[in-house]
């Protein structure tokens, strides 16, 4: 399924399902995030509801890239709240989502922070009642957590939450060229570290 | 130019499709957002914290009422005062320092009173308007002169100019009395507003702690 979105006062035609890709109708959505963030302000929980929908998977991928995959949920939740509390500091409504991009950055900062004197992290590994997939994921996950950071959010918002790199782009307020090419050099560095891992698994076989 | 990484344009490459289908299992399983009713902008916030609240009214009344008791007493200071130099003159009068037919004009606000005679006729030289030429030096460092002079003039004990001369005796008993009276409704007055201060405050953290 594919939508129009508005987003920034640029329109951008965002593929959101892969495994309908390029089969239904194109159903055509027009939103602007200035008006709902103006409903937001005016007290409307249904506008906030739709700002959700189109933003958590961003939020999602950026916490992601950031934090242990249990603890993301919860802080999807909270970044939004904060957002909520925060939305009359917003100063050009245009910009929703580049300032909502920012505050989950200080969120995550944030659980680092607080986590630090507390315990070391060890939940990125895979659990031990994780399903293979899910495991074998977590694994690939990680290994994109190595990366440099500027191709860690990009990457992963490509290909855990599927999107493309113009939404990736339109959504995070960065330029599309930037992230084009980080999604281009992640992808690479990821390749060169899947096939070391691969040969580790063989000799290891071996 | 197709790019598939890129934008799902054109044939797909066998990696990324792969870590696509891999990665997807980690992806947002949506659930729907709790939002607290009080989280929500304009809705179940307290009139309180509107412009006009309670707490910033009680502020500025506060400041009105100290402004307005300030404003009295100087005013009746000044009258009073007006009033002791007016009686000062007509003892004088009355003792002859003053020619026959004259009378007191008091300025009320102004402090001066004028003595007034219809029968006299001003002298013409009263009338004239005296001219003093002020050479005004240009701009100069000061000299160690200057600083010697102000270093004298500092130490020396500030005698106000045209002072009126301090009242002896049963007046100076009666115009202490008014003093005291005069700092009893200052300090009554600063009461009044410092309660009203503290109420406000008050009430300030009552609704901060409603609100969290």
């Amino acid at each position: 399924m594919y939508e129009l979105e508005a987003t920034g006062g640029m329109l951008q035609v965002i593929g959101t399902d892969m495994s309908a890709r390029g089969a239904a109708a194109p159903t055509v959505e027009i939103s602007s995030d200035a008006a709902l963030v103006a409903s937001v302000r005016a007290g409307d929980r249904e506008a906030y509801g739709r700002l959700y929908d189109a933003y958590s998977r961003m939020v999602h991928g950026i916490l992601l890239a950031r934090v242990p995959y249990g603890e993301v949920d919860d802080l999807v939740q909270d970044v939004f709240l904060v957002a909520l509390r925060k939305i009359d500091s917003l100063r050009d409504a245009n910009l929703f989502g580049p300032w909502l991009a920012m505050i989950t950055r200080n969120r995550a900062m944030d659980f680092h922070r607080r986590s630090r004197d507390t315990a070391e992290l060890t939940d990125d590994l895979p659990a031990a009642n994780t399903s293979a997939p899910e495991a074998e994921a977590t694994e690939v996950l990680n290994l994109i957590r190595l990366l440099p950071e500027a191709y860690r959010e990009p990457l992963i918002l490509r290909f855990v939450e599927g999107m493309t790199g113009p939404e990736i782009a339109g959504r995070t307020g960065l330029a599309p060229a930037s992230v084009r090419v980080n999604i281009h050099r992640g992808m690479k560095l990821l390749r060169e570290k899947m096939g070391a891992r691969e040969a580790q698994k063989g000799a290891l076989k071996l | 130019m197709s790019d598939y990484l890129w934008d799902k344009t054109g044939e797909p490459e066998a990696d990324v499709e792969e870590l696509e289908n891999l990665l997807g299992a980690l992806k947002y399983k949506e659930r729907p957002l709790e939002i607290p009713a009080t989280a929500m902008p304009n809705v179940a916030r307290p009139p309180a914290a509107t412009m006009f609240s309670r707490p910033r009214l009680a502020i500025a009344a506060s400041l009105i009422l100290m402004l307005l008791a300030g404003t009295w007493l100087v005013t009746r200071q000044n009258e009073q005062h007006t009033n002791h130099l007016a009686e000062d003159k007509r003892e004088s009068v009355t003792n002859g320092n003053s020619q026959p037919g004259s009378e007191i004009v008091s300025n009320n606000g102004t402090g001066k009173n004028t003595i007034v005679n219809p029968t006299v006729a001003p002298k013409a030289t009263e009338n004239r308007v005296s001219i003093v030429k002020v050479a005004i030096p240009k701009r100069q460092r000061p000299s160690q002169q200057f600083f010697a002079r102000r270093q004298k003039r500092q130490q020396q004990p500030r005698v106000k100019k045209n002072a009126p001369a301090l009242p002896q005796g049963e007046e100076f008993a009666v115009t202490q009395e008014e003093g005291r009276e005069a700092t009893a409704k200052v300090m009554l007055a600063l009461r009044l507003a410092s309660a009203k201060l503290n109420f406000a405050q008050r009430e300030l953290q009552e609704i901060s702690r409603v609100e969290r």
